[in-house]
């Protein structure tokens, strides 16, 4: 149609054409084509035939909404399913499918997973074991009458060194003596009481 | 529109399936006990050290163990108590702690048990380094937070050494 619009130039360009259809063109030029249509049988017609063209375009878009891409879609897979073999199913999505040498059993990629997190647990453990502990603030120095009392359970010298626990009266702080070489003599030391020796 | 031909996966063997199950599980579960281990972690003992030198050289006690003052004095009845160094660290179970004692001895603390805030502790005073390292004194204590033991004995310069060895 526009084509052989385009082929009479001399009378009226189809643009133009279009343009005075559509009510487009300023009055002065309006003014001018319709006379020219006035006095050209085959211009009227062209713009005729524009004119109820564009009538269908707009009732068409006018009667039926935008298709809603949901249902042409399901209109689709439901064309699908209907020419699909039975007991063959279509799927819903498009799953990905690895290649072949990819495709491991999925008790094996279990079995990986199991693996990854054991090892990661085990690296988290170690870890925090071997951090070094930053050095704490300094403490005051403790007590040696009112703390809870301590329990020494072993005791045991090496070393040419003898031991020897000394349980002091009235405090919950045992002392252990470490005696390297000969023993000593512990200058106006009471007698160690509940002493054991190794 | 063409249709699609799909060759169905094959069955697997259900004995394969089934042999696999039992490796499966035990892994998995060794990897729960693993995280139930890890979320229920004792914290570190926080441990420390005051080595004091004990002797009769001279009169009175440190002021930054003057606290403590009156009961080495009723203990171990030396006119002298010196403070010749102050360490800490923090152990975890298993984890051990050292620190050099004067004489080229060394203390060394390892966390050995905790149960309801009672800790299990292995205790030793080392003497010498490498191959010639000697153990002086290998001991067990258990403390509570707050608790302590002294360590006296080891002889150094006209006195000896007194650790008061504390664990919070």
């Amino acid at each position: 149609m526009v084509p052989e619009l385009r082929e009479r130039e001399p009378h009226v360009a189809g643009e133009r054409l279009g343009a005075f259809v559509d009510g487009e063109l300023e009055s002065a030029e309006a003014e001018t084509v319709r006379r020219h249509l006035a006095a050209c049988p085959a211009c009227r017609s062209d713009a005729n035939i524009l004119g109820r063209a564009g009538a269908l375009v707009r009732e068409a878009v006018a009667a039926e909404p935008a298709p809603d891409p949901e249902v042409v879609w399901r209109a689709v897979r439901e064309r699908m399913e209907a020419e699909t073999p039975a007991g063959i199913r279509v799927p819903a999505r498009r799953r990905f499918s690895p290649p072949a040498w990819l495709a491991l059993p999925r008790s094996l990629v279990w079995t990986a997973a199991a693996l990854v997190l054991i090892a990661g647990l085990t690296l988290l453990q170690t870890r925090e074991r071997v951090t070094p502990s930053p050095e704490p603030a300094a403490l005051p120095p403790p007590s040696l009458a009112a703390g809870p009392p301590a329990v020494v359970e072993t005791l045991e010298g090496g070393g040419g060194a003898t031991v020897m626990l000394y349980a002091p009266p009235e405090s919950p702080v045992p002392v252990i003596w470490v005696f390297e070489g000969e023993p000593m003599e512990m200058p106006d030391a009471p007698p160690p009481r509940d002493a054991s020796t190794t | 529109m063409p249709r699609r031909h799909v060759t169905p996966a094959p069955h697997r063997p259900a004995g394969r399936r089934a042999g696999s199950r039992p490796l499966l599980a035990g892994l998995l579960a060794a990897g729960f006990t693993a995280l139930a281990g890890a979320g229920h972690a004792q914290g570190p003992l926080t441990l420390q050290a005051h080595v004091i030198l004990a002797s009769n050289q001279g009169q009175g006690v440190d002021k930054a163990i003057e606290g403590i003052g009156g009961e080495l004095r009723k203990i171990f009845r030396y006119s002298r108590y010196q403070l010749l160094t102050r360490a800490s660290g923090r152990a975890a179970l298993k984890e051990t702690w050292r620190t050099p004692l004067p004489g080229g001895r060394t203390l060394q603390v390892t966390p050995l048990a905790v149960q309801d805030g009672l800790w299990q502790v292995g205790v030793k005073i080392l003497r010498g380094s490498g191959s010639s390292q000697e153990s002086l004194l290998t001991s067990t204590v258990r403390l509570q937070s707050g608790g302590s033991v002294l360590l006296a004995g080891p002889p150094h310069d006209q006195g000896i050494l007194v650790i008061a060895l504390s664990a919070h």
